[in-house]
């Protein structure tokens, strides 16, 4: 894998980036490299001891190590890419983070992450806005029991609280969060044992990030291969033998008429033939199907998934847009059964399929907030569209209502969406037929993971077709699909 | 009326089984129109280089068996040139019948136009010589009253089977396939280089020339006696 680092991190001295490793069976090397393709350092890295094949909690030093499968971390070395938590189960923080850090643990949580709060008499030296944006409770306060612990109170719904300490207040309040769960432990970590953190353990769910490879791949196996016309070559057949007797017949009487005849008749089923398989449609080596989703809420994620069915033996490239590093479904390894290279990049990866075979991988990405919508009044939507994407669909969710744009043009702009709309679960069902049916079926994906029905959501999509020559000829199909909540609030990403 | 000729009925019958048999290895060798789905579990039936291996390999034993009979027919009465006009009139005639299905096949090849041609002119060249070397195993035996159909056949199983064999052995090794009548249309497929190509029609081209050689001294002794 080569990632190319970008000039303003040079000055700094720091580069951090989450990299993919599968099975590290062997020590991986590390290169550093100039432009001029001077080799500057190099380190190799035993990955073996440290690496676990499942996922694992993920706790704060400040908290007692209450599961023999935790990480304890410093919390100052905490990923600053949310995608590097791609691996944890749940997150346990129990101390003060600068805003970046709950910004890339809220972009995590929106993907499907499980974050839990740890916090009680400490939560006002933890306190900052984005903390508040995650808290499952609103107007946060300290408040004291009858028996003297300080515990986090605030607004909430009653429904979600989990546990309820001894003295009668809330001990765990979990609210959804887009894709994922937020946790808050309303007393602080020291005065909570390990078996009350294990009781509380029992109750968070494990996180599970929100990916789109079955829906892409089943996007991809619905498409239909360019191939040539059995029937046609069935005629092809016919008229070659009727030919051969034709002028067998009248080469037998005249062998110039015979030789004269087999030229015409064989250059017109030559030409015919030509016509009717046509290289440009049939030379198509690869098929690939790209999902490429943003989510925006307070923060924005990109989850980028791509589906590819080779034809071919031959290598061939597989460029994507930005940096992006690919997570490869990868299939068993060492089982002898599969066949395939990958070399990948973090703008394009170079494949060795055999051919019938399909490759899926995903990727994750911060994602910058290029769309933004905001409801006015009961009729109207203010919408800024500063994608580059141009889009072919638009629809504003208005409380599990579905309310479809004429066109979403660049710039900001107020939109009618009408009093009525169509019911989600009914607008999905009867897009089968729609131009936008791929679209709605990846919406309906998004739907089972993240509440589109609460709120006001705008939901923008495109779907482009395009050819690409790197190696051998491919047909790609790119899906780009921008879900924007109805905030309010500043973006961070 | 000349027996020997493209249009007798054994010529005809030779014909209509070749477009037979290349048309429906062209049909394996397509893809139904499906969804990409259907296609996961056993799209490696339809491979590309069925058509190219079948046709290159049939035509071989067309030509093959277009060379007994013209031995049969003309025995030791044919003099050198008239041999090679008669054998390319065989094999032109039978690449032309075969045409349409290279063209369509086309669209087939990731090697596209390139690789057509390429098949084409080995097929040619190859047939030519198949076509001689049968013709020359086949007028010994005339004259000895004794028909070589075992002796041709196995040459020509020896001379597609050997190299292939050979070419599978190690990779360093692997020129050998370019010798073989069934390697040369793989490779041509996978993207043929010019020196495989140059290499694959070095062996039919020395045969050729080698057998026409002999037929040449063969012609003297004829006249001489």
């Amino acid at each position: 894998m080569r990632i190319e680092l970008p000039q303003s991190i040079q000055s700094d001295g720091t580069y951090t980036s989450v990299i993919p490793v599968y099975d590290p069976a062997n020590a991986v090397q590390f290169e550093l490299w100039s432009s001029t393709g001077e080799l500057l350092t190099e380190a190799t890295l035993d990955l073996r001891e440290g690496f676990r094949a499942s996922p694992f909690p993920v706790y704060d030093r400040a908290l007692p190590r209450f599961d023999d499968r935790a990480a304890l971390v410093d919390v100052g070395r905490l990923p600053t890419d949310w995608w590097g938590y791609d691996s944890a189960e749940s997150v346990w923080i129990a101390s003060s983070l600068p805003d970046e850090g709950w910004a890339t643990l809220a972009q995590w949580v929106l993907a499907g992450g499980s974050l839990v709060i740890v916090t009680g008499s400490d939560f006002y030296r933890m306190d900052t806005s984005a903390l508040r944006g995650l808290l499952p409770i609103e107007d946060p306060y300290v408040a004291v029991s009858d028996s003297g612990t300080s515990y986090v109170s605030g607004t909430f719904a009653m429904q979600n609280v989990q546990l309820v300490a001894g003295d009668g207040f809330p001990l765990l309040i979990q609210t959804e969060n887009g894709a994922g769960t937020v946790s808050l432990v309303t007393v602080r970590a020291g005065a909570l044992t390990a078996t009350e953190l294990s009781q509380i353990a029992e109750h968070v769910p494990n996180a599970q990030l929100i990916r789109f490879d079955e829906i892409t791949s089943s996007l991809l196996g619905a498409q239909r291969v360019a191939t040539l016309n059995k029937p046609m070559l069935l005629l092809l057949m016919g008229l070659g033998i009727a030919m051969v007797a034709g002028v067998t017949v009248a080469g037998r009487r005249n062998p110039r008429w015979g030789w004269i005849g087999i030229g015409a008749g064989m250059a017109v089923i030559t030409v015919l033939s030509g016509l009717m398989a046509n290289p440009t449609d049939q030379l198509v080596g690869v098929y690939a199907y790209n999902t490429d989703v943003t989510l925006l809420t307070e923060v924005g994620i990109k989850v980028v998934s791509s589906s590819l069915y080779s034809r071919t033996d031959q290598s061939f490239r597989q460029t994507y847009p930005g940096d992006l590093i690919p997570n490869v479904s990868l299939p068993r390894t060492l089982t002898g059964a599969d066949s395939y290279s990958a070399f990948a990049g973090s703008s394009s990866s170079q494949w060795l399929v055999m051919p019938g075979e399909v490759r899926d991988w995903h990727a994750y990405a911060a994602a910058i907030p290029l769309l933004h919508v905001h409801r006015e009044d009961a009729a109207t939507v203010r919408i800024s569209n500063f994608h580059p994407t141009e889009f072919s669909d638009a629809w504003v969710i208005v409380d599990g209502y579905v309310h479809t744009l004429d066109s979403l043009i660049e710039g900001t702009r107020r939109y009618e969406i009408g009093s009525t709309g169509t019911r989600l679960a009914r607008f999905l069902v009867e897009s089968g037929d729609r131009p936008y049916r791929s679209a709605a079926q990846l919406l309906d994906n998004v739907g089972l993971l993240v509440a589109l029905e609460d709120g006001v959501w705008l939901v923008a999509s495109a779907v482009q077709e395009r050819t690409a020559e790197d190696g051998v000829s491919q047909k790609v199909r790119d899906l780009t699909m921008v879900i924007a909540r109805d905030g309010g609030g500043m973006y961070a990403y | 009326m000349r027996t020997d000729s493209v249009f007798s009925a054994s010529a005809l019958q030779a014909h209509i089984a070749m477009i037979l048999i290349s048309g429906i290895s062209l049909a394996v060798s397509i893809q139904p129109p499906t969804q990409i789905s259907a296609l996961r579990v056993a799209a490696l039936a339809y491979s590309p280089m069925i058509f190219p291996v079948v046709t290159t390999l049939v035509f071989g034993l067309f030509a093959v068996s277009r060379g007994a009979l013209l031995a049969s027919e003309a025995g030791n009465r044919l003099v050198r040139s008239r041999l090679v006009l008669r054998a390319m009139q065989q094999i032109s005639f039978g690449l032309l019948v075969l045409l349409p299905f290279y063209v369509f096949s086309r669209a087939l090849l990731p090697t596209g136009t390139r690789g057509v041609l390429a098949l084409l002119g080995y097929s040619l060249l190859f047939g030519l010589f198949a076509c001689v070397a049968s013709f020359h195993l086949e007028s010994h035996r005339v004259r000895e009253r004794r028909s070589a159909f075992l002796l041709r056949y196995t040459f020509y199983l020896a001379f597609c089977l050997i190299p292939f064999a050979l070419g599978t052995i190690s990779e360093s090794v692997s020129f050998f396939l370019s010798l073989s009548p069934m390697g040369f249309a793989i490779e041509v497929v996978q993207g043929i280089s010019a020196v495989q190509a140059a290499l694959g029609c070095v062996v039919p081209f020395l045969g050729l020339i080698i057998v026409l050689m002999r037929l040449q001294r063969a012609d003297r002794r004829h006249h001489a006696f």
